[in-house]
């Protein structure tokens, strides 16, 4: 399975975690990953993510919340 | 507070306020010049010994003290061991003819050199030559990277690039800076600097473009590509298509997908320029807006190389590869603390039906 199908199968499940911002496709020594952006790894969610998926190794980001950029007075 | 310390061992910098009140009570006319006021004395008399007979000296000598070459100021301190003394400021150390009391008051010289106004750094009315510009102020012609906002709220984004259909040249920046998420009225106004940068003031000397197109963000589950708008620029001769001497300079007409590990730039409002590396793609993200949750995907993740890629306010910044050619990859529109979100560069572009205006 490539990983553009991994992600396909298994982004919605991963996103539905609580603290998870987001799924992408990353590299750890030259092999492609599932990277998980979470805003913050507690014990809970690392315990929730698995290792790998179809082989592909689950590389956790520690993010904070993700929000669009702007300066704002509001 | 001793009051040894307000004398100040005066090195330069901030001796501007006691040196005023030194050189103000040199100049009053009587004994009881104005700022020298018994009360203040008093209370400083109360942690430590009574400084009025000391202050009093100082008021009737000081005026002819101030006219003599190389007495830059006159005051009133202590002697190292705890006695009422007036000071007196020199130039250098060779200043002659100081007695050395003055009414039975023990006098002390202090060495401080000239006594300089600190002033409130100017902010430079043209774009900075060579390392310091500063896009959170007002520049004409504006270049990338610079402060740009809608005139309906007090916030503050990035002029991202210079984009061009036919022969009419638009702003280039994410919907969320320049429609304000979908609020904001067809053809309103694009100020630049954008109103967080002018302490919220509306200045509609400072407008530069007209909001043109916007791609609608959708809130609530469904799949956005991209945050992306352009707005109508009013005179070609008030935008740039380059950064300030800062940056990477015109960005490439010709776009490039955005690779694992590849080398990436941008030029924005907060954070100015940094490099970043693209650390994840194909990325499905939740951002949080101030309307709600949108989610994306096929986004571009950046990491900074050294500290953070972007902060608020680099929204709609152009993120090119770190190179000469400066190939635009990604428009950044969001990010966590240590990361950076992008949409890819084509996706914008095609939504807006336009190009790059570079080189």
């Amino acid at each position: 399975m490539t990983i553009s199908e991994v992600l396909r199968i298994h982004t919605d499940s991963l996103m539905a975690l609580p603290g998870v911002q987001g799924v992408a496709q990353g590299e750890l020594d030259g092999r492609p990953t599932v990277q998980v952006l979470v805003a913050e790894l507690t014990s809970d969610l690392r315990g929730r993510l698995p290792r790998e998926i179809e082989g592909y190794a689950v590389q956790v980001v520690e993010t904070g919340v993700i929000r669009a950029q702007p300066d704002s007075a509001r | 507070m001793h009051f040894r310390t307000i004398a100040l061992r005066a090195t330069r910098p901030l001796v501007v306020g006691f040196a005023i009140f030194a050189a103000a009570c040199a100049t009053d006319s009587g004994p009881s010049g104005p700022s020298n006021d018994d009360a203040s004395f008093a209370r400083a008399g109360q942690q430590g010994p009574d400084l009025r007979a000391a202050s009093a000296a100082k008021e009737r000598h000081a005026s002819r003290l101030m006219r003599q070459d190389g007495i830059e100021g006159v005051g009133v301190s202590l002697t190292d061991d705890g006695k009422p003394a007036v000071v007196v400021f020199t130039l250098h150390g060779a200043v002659g003819r100081i007695p050395a009391d003055l009414d039975g008051i023990p006098v002390k010289v202090e060495v401080s050199g000239k006594f300089e106004a600190i002033l409130p750094r100017a902010k430079p009315p043209g774009a900075g030559g060579g390392g310091g510009s500063n896009p959170t102020s007002r520049v004409r012609p504006v270049p990338v990277g610079f402060s740009i906002g809608n005139v309906g709220e007090c916030s503050a984004g990035t002029y991202g690039a210079r984009v061009i259909s036919g022969t009419t040249r638009y702003i280039l920046s994410n919907n969320h800076v320049l429609a304000l998420q979908n609020h904001a009225a067809p053809n309103s106004t694009i100020l630049q600097p954008g109103r967080y940068d002018t302490n919220c003031a509306i200045d509609l000397g400072d407008a530069i473009a007209t909001l043109s197109d916007f791609e609608p963000i959708v809130f609530g589950g469904a799949n956005n590509t991209v945050d992306v708008a352009i707005a109508r620029i009013n005179n070609v001769n008030d935008v740039s298509n380059a950064t300030s001497s800062d940056g990477y300079g015109i960005p490439n007409k010709v776009t490039v997908p955005a690779a694992l590990n590849q080398a990436v730039q941008k030029c924005g409002r907060t954070t100015k320029c940094t490099k970043g590396t693209v650390s994840a793609i194909n990325a499905t993200v939740n951002v949080s807006y101030s309307d709600g949750v949108a989610r994306f995907v096929n986004q571009v993740v950046i990491t900074g190389r050294r500290g953070a890629f972007s902060r608020s306010g680099d929204s709609g910044s152009l993120i090119v590869t770190d190179n000469a050619a400066a190939n635009p990859v990604a428009l950044l529109f969001a990010g966590g603390q240590t990361t950076t979100i992008g949409n890819p560069i084509n996706a914008a572009l095609s939504a807006m039906g336009v190009t790059i205006d570079g080189k």
